[in-house]
């Protein structure tokens, strides 16, 4: 099944009517969630109208988990079946897993200000994703310091899986940690105080619409690195001809 | 064995010969450690009380002194190769160097723990208090090694390097200045130790094939 899909020409085919229509489909989604939650959700009992930055900062937290998770398997599958496009796809993954754990951080640490009373606390959830974004840049400070493209797939690809095998690892850490020195005083972010209805759905339709729009984006920058290397690979056949 | 123990002497032998880069990595977490009091002040519960955090980010920052050396000379002038071409799994080979580097760099920074312990006036310093920064400093040169063997064909790899591994120490950091802190204030074993050595386990487990991986040739 990989190989059938792992052909570059099958692959931009493949997309080239499928970018259209899920860039359509997560800016509807979108733009149906967000309107839904700032103007028709009501503002919640203890957090007031703040509740809405829930609407960016848990999508993105969860997406930015599936981009990385992302990234894990395609170097997995890049290790094991040397397919380029498979690394095209963790590249592409990472500054888009970049990004959403940096939104991730900030709109948290907006949320924060109001709830908690500061701009950040070093609770388990959010000093995990501190360090995967730490990780995600690491990987992509490796991949540019590498002058050729498979020296830079492979040792990203290593790192990659270190990371991601770590990465339960830190998270359970942290969190015996934070039951350890967590200061008194503090409202729990564990408590699960599971959401009604009318909270719920306009999450559903943003992360949905985040999920689509990191399909979207993915997509997008794996097909402009395929044209990048199949103009990289015909100028160095022009340049072998020639000389 | 006999080609392990080869490659084992060589590092030593190396490392010897190369003078003082053998103290380099204590010398900078004696440093650090100095620094501290006239950094935060001398009050002596204060001290006590930083003394097991700031022991081990000492430790991770003198572990990046010395890391992107573990693998680039030899993979510049061809010992890599030659070891390779001995017939011993790769594996085994980065393994032993790593552990060869730990020996010279990292053990003497566990042996230092008690002296810097004292220095930060922490309340009870036994022998006892060696042992989270011993099972620490290994796993952070396991870790360590992986990513030196990731940057070892790049040149000037220092501060990438750091970049690559920091995230990777957050459980040694978490659990062994958790354990020194037991030890230090006169306490029992906590579940600290358990856990410090399970990942000094996982990386001595894991580390080697990543680090065989990223150096075998194309």
């Amino acid at each position: 099944m990989f190989s059938t899909f792992a052909n570059p020409h099958r692959f931009m085919s493949l997309t080239r009517p499928l970018l259209p229509i899920l860039t359509v489909v997560a800016a509807v989604m979108l733009a149906a969630g967000w309107i839904w939650a700032i103007g028709f959700v009501p503002d919640e009992k203890y957090q007031g109208p703040t509740v809405q930055i829930m609407y960016v900062h848990v999508p993105a937290a969860m997406v930015s988990l599936a981009a990385y998770s992302t990234m894990a398997i395609s170097s997995l599958l890049y290790l094991i079946l040397k397919h380029s496009l498979a690394d095209v796809a963790a590249k592409s993954a990472a500054p888009i897993a970049a990004a959403l754990s940096f939104i991730c951080l900030v709109t948290g640490s907006l949320w924060g200000r109001p709830t908690w009373g500061t701009y950040w606390i070093w609770d388990a959830r959010l000093t995990s994703m501190l360090f995967q974004l730490f990780l995600i840049l690491g990987y992509m400070a490796l991949r540019s310091a590498f002058q050729r493209e498979q020296e830079a797939a492979r040792a990203g690809a290593i790192l990659c899986l270190v990371g991601a095998v770590n990465l339960p690892i830190i998270k359970f850490s942290v969190e015996w940690w934070n039951t350890l020195h967590q200061p008194a005083g503090f409202i729990s972010l564990t408590g699960d105080s599971s959401l009604t209805a009318e909270f719920f759905w306009p999450l559903m339709f943003n992360l949905i619409g985040m999920m689509v729009l990191f399909g979207a984006f993915l997509i997008a920058t794996m097909r402009s690195e395929v044209y990048k290397r199949q103009y990289e690979a015909k100028l160095a056949r022009l340049n072998r001809s020639t000389s | 064995m006999k080609g392990i123990l080869a490659i084992f002497r060589r590092e030593l032998v190396l490392a010897w010969a190369g003078g003082s880069g053998l103290f380099l990595p204590a010398a900078f977490f004696a440093g650090t450690i100095f620094l501290a009091p006239l950094g935060v002040g001398a009050e002596p519960g204060l001290l006590s009380r930083l003394a097991p955090g700031l022991i081990f980010v000492a430790l991770c920052l003198a572990s990046l002194t010395t890391l992107e050396r573990i693998f680039q000379a030899d993979l510049e002038v061809g010992a890599l190769d030659q070891q390779r071409l001995s017939g011993l799994s790769m594996e085994l080979i980065t393994v032993v160097k790593v552990l060869a580097h730990w020996l010279v760099s990292g053990l003497p920074i566990a042996l230092l723990t008690p002296v810097a312990a004292v220095f930060m006036r922490a309340d009870t310093v036994t022998p006892m208090t060696i042992l989270p920064v011993f099972l620490g400093s290994i796993t952070i040169f396991l870790w360590g090694g992986v990513g030196a063997s990731l940057t070892a064909g790049l040149r000037r790899s220092g501060p990438l390097v750091a970049l690559l591994v920091l995230p990777l120490f957050v459980p040694v950091v978490i659990f062994g200045a958790e354990e020194l802190n037991h030890i230090l204030t006169g306490q029992t074993f906590g579940a600290g130790l358990t856990l410090l050595a399970a990942n000094t386990l996982a990386a001595l487990a894991i580390s080697p094939f990543a680090m065989a991986l990223a150096l075998k040739l194309e």
